[in-house]
């Protein structure tokens, strides 16, 4: 017979051979679509875990900046920056994994589960939860040796809870001497479990993770080449890119009862107050999961100093007292003093009654700083549907372009000078989160409440005094 | 139900649009795994694990060509991914269980005389002949998809040819 014959006999006869399948095969996909829905419910937190790591690990890059460490009220903490490093790793890779590994079980991960031979028959396994868990428990407490007890007991609960096993006793009766290979399901479950138990100790997952990468590696090269078939080339490195506005109301305040100004405020009552910021965001995708954004921004930050007393005196001595402010020359003669100090309060309302002409004024004391903002900010896409939610984490460099302290009374605004204690250069350590909306492909509207903790806005404060800022960031931004 | 919208309730996890999915094309797919695998179950396994991709990666599906190909590409990738592994991490020796007793049957070179003559090939001989003959890949794509080289592939072929001829000569002498 000739090859051609061989060919044709074959081509002839099974071209477009299609035969129906059993009907337990559905059973079977069915009951592996309802696990796996109900593994992706269960995985949510632990994307909020590693948001929360994604955030720590900002914090130390920030902690590991140098010049930072003259503030106090910053923690440099050795200990945090080693257990986070070697946390983090771990979170970026079993995010990147996660979508090869859905698909597929393992001949490896069967045995890193360590109970290989028993389960050979899974791939009749059903969906129940209940039976997958006491698996993976078993697994754990019992990892390097798991005795013929609870495999029994599984086996004999799957057979109970689920018909479509009954009938493929006798299928995979025969089967149990096959390949391990040939068990998917069975694998993505104790996988899957084991994963999701194993969330706390981070170390056990970072060499789970690492043990896998290789297999899934190798799945997912065939089923790039079909996707690449399908994305017209160029596509890849469409959207890596947006920029766009951002605008944001801020307010400034700070926790602790002390006055960068001057010890004679500490007990003084302090009002943060709001301001907007603005500026441009550009944002670059580095995986589905992961993006860093940086920008330029430019935000004020005011906060009142309230119970001032302020009044003129002819002499200049008075104002050198306040050891934080460089006078405006046009101040020169200003005594601004607190109100709560009871001397001061007796002084002025006795100046008051002598001489009305020159009376002390009560008002507030507002402190100005205006900044030049370039944050560099990491995202971690926790949804990424028409409706996108990231948890943001980062480090802002604060450039000081205005500084101005001013007085302002009921019937008017005095400029009092200008402090000598704010540092040119500030950073904040930042955290929020942010909601997308996709209006389009290219376009897209971000709303972030953002935190930020000032870490040397001062050089010196009296008393303790640690500005932060909360702003919500609203913005477009356009995919390019 | 349109194409489109069907392919769209499947990415929201639809239940009854990835039943109807199954029953649409279940017995065209089936076909393939029957071709590519070595048995029944394995036929069976193969197709789970296709339908299982197939939902989980529909929505990369881009409009550009046929879905039913799309569909037969995921569903061969799928098992040359499985014997690929296989012969890759063991050479586990070839079982030939499901359809033995069908053997005794055939009076003539029915259908499934030659679908059990393709499944006894060893896994090699089976994909190349399928992907070669059956499904018209070249030798050149075959070679890059179970790792060889295009001249191993060639061999492949005509080993596979030589075994199916052997054997559709043998049951034509004991027939007659």
């Amino acid at each position: 017979m000739e090859k051609e014959n061989v060919d044709n006999l074959f081509r002839d006869t099974l071209d477009d051979f299609a035969q129906n399948p059993d009907p337990k095969v559905w059973d079977r996909i069915q009951a592996s679509l309802d696990q796996k829905a109900q593994r992706k419910r269960r995985v949510i937190p632990l994307w909020w875990q590693l948001g929360g790591v994604a955030a720590a690990l900002a914090l130390i890059l920030f902690l590991s900046l140098p010049g930072t460490g003259s503030d106090p009220s910053v923690p440099a903490n050795e200990d945090i920056t080693t257990t986070s490093s070697e946390i983090s790793p771990s979170s970026a890779e079993s995010e990147e994994l996660d979508l090869s590994k859905e698909t597929k079980g393992e001949p490896t991960e069967v045995n890193k589960a360590s109970t290989p031979t028993g389960l050979g028959t899974g791939s009749a396994f059903p969906p129940s939860n209940e039976v997958a868990v006491t698996v993976a428990s078993s697994t754990n407490e019992e990892k390097s040796a798991i005795s013929a007890e609870p495999k029994t007991e599984v086996y004999s609960s799957i057979t109970k809870t689920d018909p479509a096993v009954a009938q493929i006793d006798s299928d995979t009766e025969t089967k149990s001497g096959e390949p391990i290979s040939d068990t998917p399901i069975a694998s993505e479950a104790l996988n899957t479990e084991e994963e999701i138990q194993g969330i706390p100790a981070n170390q056990s997952t970072a060499v789970a993770e690492v043990q896998e990468e290789e297999t899934a590696k190798e799945y997912r090269d065939l089923f790039e080449e079909i996707s690449e078939e399908e994305i017209p080339q160029g596509n890849n490195t469409d959207g890596k890119w947006a920029v766009g506005p951002s605008v944001a109301p801020v307010y400034y305040t700070a926790s602790g009862t002390g006055s960068p100004i001057d010890n004679a405020f500490v007990n003084n009552d302090k009002t943060g107050n709001i301001n907007m910021s603005y500026g441009v965001k550009v944002t670059y995708k580095l995986s589905d999961k992961w993006q860093l954004r940086s920008g330029l921004h430019k935000v004020d930050y005011t906060y009142d100093t309230n119970d001032i007393v302020f009044s003129s005196s002819l002499s200049t001595t008075a104002s050198t007292t306040m050891r934080n402010i460089d006078f405006a020359s046009t101040s020169d003669y200003l005594v601004v003093e607190s109100n709560s100090l009871p001397i001061t309060k007796a002084e002025a309302t006795g100046s008051d009654e002598i001489a009305a002409k020159n009376p002390a004024r009560s008002g507030t004391m507002i402190q100005e700083m205006g900044y030049l903002e370039i944050p560099v900010e990491i995202n971690y896409v926790l949804l990424d549907k028409k409706v996108g939610v990231n948890v943001v984490s980062g480090v802002s460099s604060l450039f000081l372009l205005d500084n101005v302290v001013n007085l302002e009374s009921d019937t008017g605004t005095t400029e009092m000078g200008k402090a000598n204690n704010i540092n040119s250069l500030n950073f904040s350590a930042n955290f929020g989160l942010g909601v997308d909306y996709n209006i389009s492909k290219k376009v897209k509207l971000q709303l972030e409440p953002l935190f930020k903790y000032q870490l040397n806005t001062f050089s010196n404060t009296a008393g303790e005094f640690k500005p932060y800022s909360f702003g919500v960031y609203s913005g477009i931004q356009y995919k390019f | 139900m349109i194409l489109e919208e069907l392919i769209k309730k499947c990415v929201e996890r639809d239940r009854s649009a990835q039943e109807y999915l199954y029953r649409k094309y279940a017995h065209k797919l089936y076909g393939i795994c029957l071709k590519y695998s070595r048995n029944k179950t394995e036929a069976e396994d193969n197709l789970h694990d296709s339908f299982m991709t197939i939902y989980d990666k529909i929505g990369q599906f881009k409009s550009l060509g046929s879905f039913e190909g799309w569909m037969k590409r995921i569903t061969v990738n799928t098992i040359l991914q499985k014997y690929r592994k296989e012969e890759y991490l063991a050479q586990l020796p070839e079982q030939y269980q499901a359809l033995h007793e069908d053997a005794y049957q055939p009076l003539e070179v029915s259908l499934n005389t030659l679908l059990q003559y393709i499944q006894e090939l060893p896994n090699k001989y089976r994909l190349t002949f399928n992907l070669y003959v059956l499904d018209g890949y070249s030798h050149k794509e075959i070679s890059q998809q179970l790792g060889t080289s295009t001249g191993t592939s060639k061999s492949n072929l005509a080993r596979a040819r030589t075994i199916l001829r052997e054997k559709i000569k043998n049951q034509k002498i004991n027939i007659a």
